[in-house]
């Protein structure tokens, strides 16, 4: 294995260590990551970069739960896709990762919290670009690692952070990602200033949550899962072929030791305390500019309360079935 | 004279522009509008053609429409009542479109044509040719040849499914044909579809998945589902297909005869599967060649011109080649519907007028198939501007040797070059290109540039002086639709240690990224007249390495039409993980952005 290529140069200059000043570095050697200014030196654990503060904050109980779950169940993880190839071709077709990409564009510099195994990751890394993909799940990271060794690719990297403590240099990155993952943690609101730190001024933040009127079906199908089965899952059901694939998809959704759910408006109002400005909301509010040809990265209007009250409605009709997600999309103001 | 031919509304539109009997240009709608296969009214391609011919709308003298909507419409017809009520579905689901689109298709193309603001069009300018005419025409006229037999076989014209002809200096006749529903095109697509690929797309995944399998299903092909005559001609039995009937190829007791249910794209491709390809194959060219027999006795022609889809089977042009009674043949490099749009502006050229181009014996009227548009450097140089890219130009003193090092050192480029090719293959304007001699270079492009399946090979470029020197091919191939042996010497036969064959992974000979597991390759040979630049290219690679072999794949990623423009190829090369882009004389290294 060789180690200059675990995280891509351009990365390893955007890490610190974690709880240290924005002006330390970090150098790569062939088992750890070392401070150049204190020394302290972060050891691979089981061949992934590990960047957690000794001294670690407790994240308390529901911080160990939901990290001790995804270590048991790596997500979403690499059934029925045997290389990059069929990575990309799902990529591409998934509509929301193929309008990211293409709203990316090319030669910047990812983050995404909450990376899992790491496929949204490696699509990213298309068109030039240079992704981190960080998670707390050391079983995720080493799917991620091993599938970038496999097919050699060189510009994303993975280590293991905390949301709360990232060991990532502020104002470094063009674009912060965290797609279904604040909810799991326990304060998505504090994770969520901790990541748009993160974001260079005039860079984009992408944050997708668990929507609290969409997500109430799968409330309703969890409790009823153990009556009558995973079957009453759309997704489960229709579109995974694969038996481990369906039970992990199955646990992730619903038997998660720890979710929270989230509006428009509450996006919004975090988005006005960080100074970030709105640009676009995934699915598009109903009837506003949104809608239709504007791209998810650019400037539209985010409707009247009522118009986002009706679109989140709707998404009962929709996303509700594949897990409720909706993303908002924001810019650092300058 | 200035004639306009169309091909629209089935799949894959296109448009040709014919002037005084020769070819001036023809495109594709799909490479402007960026939808694969895009079967629209091709706007795009039909401006673009009057630009290069730099012709109005009023100096056409005649529209070609590629095949008679009525014939195709009476087979639908009497296909549909003679098995009512069944397929009442697909007769639902498909007499609205007709009804608008091709009954009323005079309407329709004026409306289309005059949207474009290029001048005026009368409906009396418009004229039909048969769908079958149209793929021979474009065999025919094109060819080098002043007499030849024609054989067009494809999946399904209005009725013809299989036509042979003769044609001789404007004159062309269709001489006898096979009727639908007795299509080895669709014999061909009926397998294509059972074993998991698209139909009209997947064949060539079907031709080449089927060196990997045995001919296992061959008796049960012939027992049950065709029965070949002597002559060549044959009857598909109904029992087993759908097409007729129904919205797929294949019914369940076809999926009884072959041992399984269809297979879905999801799941993983088996033995089975490509033993069904091998047998498919086998029967096809069989009833290939027996069909060329047939055609050679009523002919007496020593020359033979092969066009419709089924001609794009480039293992069965090798067998007709190699194995068939013709001394010449010549295949046109669109067999496929979109060169209907050539064959009938020819066509309708040589109807109208008499008037044809002049023929030598030795080059085609294709012009190497560049007959697409071209992009000047200043042209290139404000995409690349635009898009605010690290690029320099080199001369072309530099250029060629700098790439040849470049390809040398394993890096895959995207070259980018002068007019757009006609047809669905890239033949070095629009061609990604790489070192055939690297082992590893296969799953390189297909994993991380094509994102394709790995089993597919890629097709080399070789310097036409030195293709014997590397195959067994005797014959020019300048529009890689001929397969042949890799030389035996070249090849490692004891790298698969005691296996029948190799597998996908070993390597196979001194050209291994170029070299199917049966050893055969197919071939396109490069001359210095058609294609200079490319022609420059392969020589200065030969130079540098000793190798006159280029692997060129077409530029593009899996599901996406070739790119046509300079902005087109940026983003591919963004979007995959070419390490180089070559724009006329501009050159992009991925790793300096």
């Amino acid at each position: 294995m060789k180690t200059e290529l675990l995280i891509p140069e351009q990365i390893i200059s955007m890490l610190k260590a974690p709880g240290q000043a924005n002006d330390t570095d970090l150098e790569i050697s062939s088992d750890a990551l070392r401070c150049t200014q204190t020394g302290n030196s972060y050891e691979f654990v089981d061949g992934v970069p590990s960047l957690l503060a000794s001294t670690r904050e407790a994240t308390g109980d529901i911080g160990t739960r939901v990290h001790a779950f995804y270590e048991e169940n790596p997500f979403p993880n690499y059934e029925s896709i045997d290389d990059f190839g069929d990575l990309v071709s799902k990529g591409y077709s998934s509509s929301f990762s193929n309008e990211l990409l293409r709203e990316i564009g090319s030669n910047k510099c990812i983050l995404e919290c909450g990376c899992g195994t790491g496929q949204l990751s490696h699509f990213l890394q298309l068109n030039n670009n240079h992704v981190l993909g960080i998670d707390m799940s050391l079983n995720s990271l080493k799917l991620a690692i091993e599938f970038k060794l496999n097919n050699h690719l060189v510009r994303s990297g993975f280590a293991q952070m905390d949301l709360f403590s990232l060991a990532v240099k502020d104002e470094s990155m063009d674009v912060v990602i965290s797609h279904g993952v604040l909810h799991h943690t326990p304060d998505a609101r504090r994770a969520f200033h901790e990541i748009i730190k993160k974001v260079k001024p005039g860079g984009i933040v992408v944050v997708g949550l668990y929507n609290a009127i969409a997500r109430v079906p799968t409330w309703l199908r969890a409790k009823a899962m153990p009556l009558l089965g995973p079957n009453i899952d759309y997704i489960a059901r229709t579109r995974i072929m694969d038996e481990r694939k369906r039970e992990i998809w199955t646990k992730d959704q619903y038997f998660n030791p720890h979710e929270t759910w989230h509006s428009i408006d509450e996006v919004m109002n975090w988005f006005s305390e960080e100074n970030v400005e709105y640009l676009n909301c995934r699915p598009s509010i109903y009837d506003t500019d949104g809608e239709g040809d504007a791209g998810m990265f650019d400037k539209t209007s985010p409707g009247t309360r009522y118009q986002r009250v009706v679109t989140q409605l709707s998404w009962l009709n929709s996303i509700a079935r594949e897990g409720a997600v909706f993303d908002v999309i924001g810019r650092k103001r300058e | 004279m200035n004639i306009l031919g169309i091909s629209a509304f089935y799949h894959d539109s296109a448009a040709a522009l014919i002037s005084n009997g020769a070819v001036v240009a023809a495109a594709q709608e799909e490479r402007f509008t960026r939808i694969k296969g895009d079967s629209s009214f091709p706007s795009n391609a039909i401006s673009y053609c009057l630009d290069a011919a730099a012709v109005s709308l009023n100096e056409i003298d005649h529209v070609a429409y590629y095949d008679k909507p009525l014939l195709t419409f009476d087979r639908l017809l009497e296909t549909y009542l003679s098995f009512a009520p069944m397929g009442l579905r697909s007769f639902v689901k498909s007499m609205p479109v007709w009804v608008k689109s091709k009954l009323f298709l005079a309407k329709e193309t004026k409306k289309h044509l005059e949207a474009l603001g290029r001048g005026n069009f009368e409906n009396a300018r418009l004229q039909f040719c048969h769908h079958h005419h149209s793929h021979a025409a474009s065999a025919f006229y094109p060819s080098p040849f002043e007499e030849a037999a024609v054989m067009v076989l494809d999946g399904v014209g209005e009725w013809a499914t299989t036509s042979l002809g003769r044609g001789n200096g404007p004159k062309l006749e269709l001489l006898s044909e096979l009727r639908f529903p007795h299509s080895l095109g669709l014999l061909y697509s009926a397998f294509t579809y059972y074993v998991g690929f698209a139909v009209n797309d997947g064949e060539y995944k079907v031709m080449g998945l089927a060196p990997y399998g045995e001919p296992k299903y061959v008796q049960a092909i012939y027992e049950n589902l065709i029965d070949v005559k002597a002559d060549g001609s044959f009857r598909l039995n109904m029992q087993y297909f759908d097409f007729c009937t129904g919205l797929t190829m294949v019914n369940g007791q076809f999926e009884d005869l072959l041992g399984g249910p269809v297979r879905k794209a999801s799941e993983p491709i088996e033995q089975r599967h490509m033993d069904l390809a091998k047998s498919v194959q086998v029967v096809t060219e069989e009833v290939i060649l027996r069909l060329c027999r047939t055609l050679f006795e009523h002919t007496g022609s020593r020359n033979l011109c092969l066009a419709g889809g089924v001609a794009l089977n480039s293992v069965a042009n090798g067998r007709v080649i190699r194995e068939g009674p013709f001394e010449r043949v010549w295949i046109q490099p669109a067999s496929g519907d979109s060169g209907g749009a050539i064959g009938s502006a020819l066509a309708i050229s040589a109807i109208t007028s008499g008037e044809v181009a002049e023929r030598d014996g030795c080059r085609d009227g294709m012009n190497g198939a560049y007959l697409g548009p071209e992009f000047s450097q200043e042209n290139i140089h404000q995409t690349l501007e635009a898009t605010g890219v690290v690029y320099h130009d080199l001369d072309d003193d530099c250029l060629f040797d700098e790439v040849a090092v470049l390809l040398a050192n394993e890096n895959v480029v995207g070259w980018f070059q002068g007019r757009m090719e006609f047809g669905p293959r890239a033949l070095g304007n629009r061609s990604i290109i790489a070192d055939p001699r690297s082992p590893r270079m296969q799953r390189i492009l297909n994993q991380k540039i094509k994102y394709r399946e790995s089993f597919r090979p890629f097709a080399p470029a070789v310097l036409s002086d030195q293709a014997t020197q590397y195959f067994e091919l005797q014959v020019p191939s300048p529009y890689m639709l001929v397969v042949d042996q890799v030389l035996p010497e070249r090849c490692l036969k004891t790298s698969h240690g005691g296996k029948d064959r190799p597998s996908i992974n070993d390597v196979r000979s001194d050209i291994p990224a170029a070299t199917h597991v049966d050893y055969s390759a197919r071939v396109q040979t490069v001359d210095g007249e058609a294609n200079p630049r490319f022609h420059k290219l392969l020589q200065a690679f030969h130079t540098k390495t000793g190798c006159g072999i280029l692997i060129n794949t077409s530029f593009n990623i899996r599901d996406e039409p070739i790119v046509c423009t300079p902005l087109d190829a940026y983003r591919c090369f963004m979007g995959t993980e070419m390490d180089i882009l070559v724009l006329g004389n501009s050159i992009l290294y991925k790793d300096r952005q």
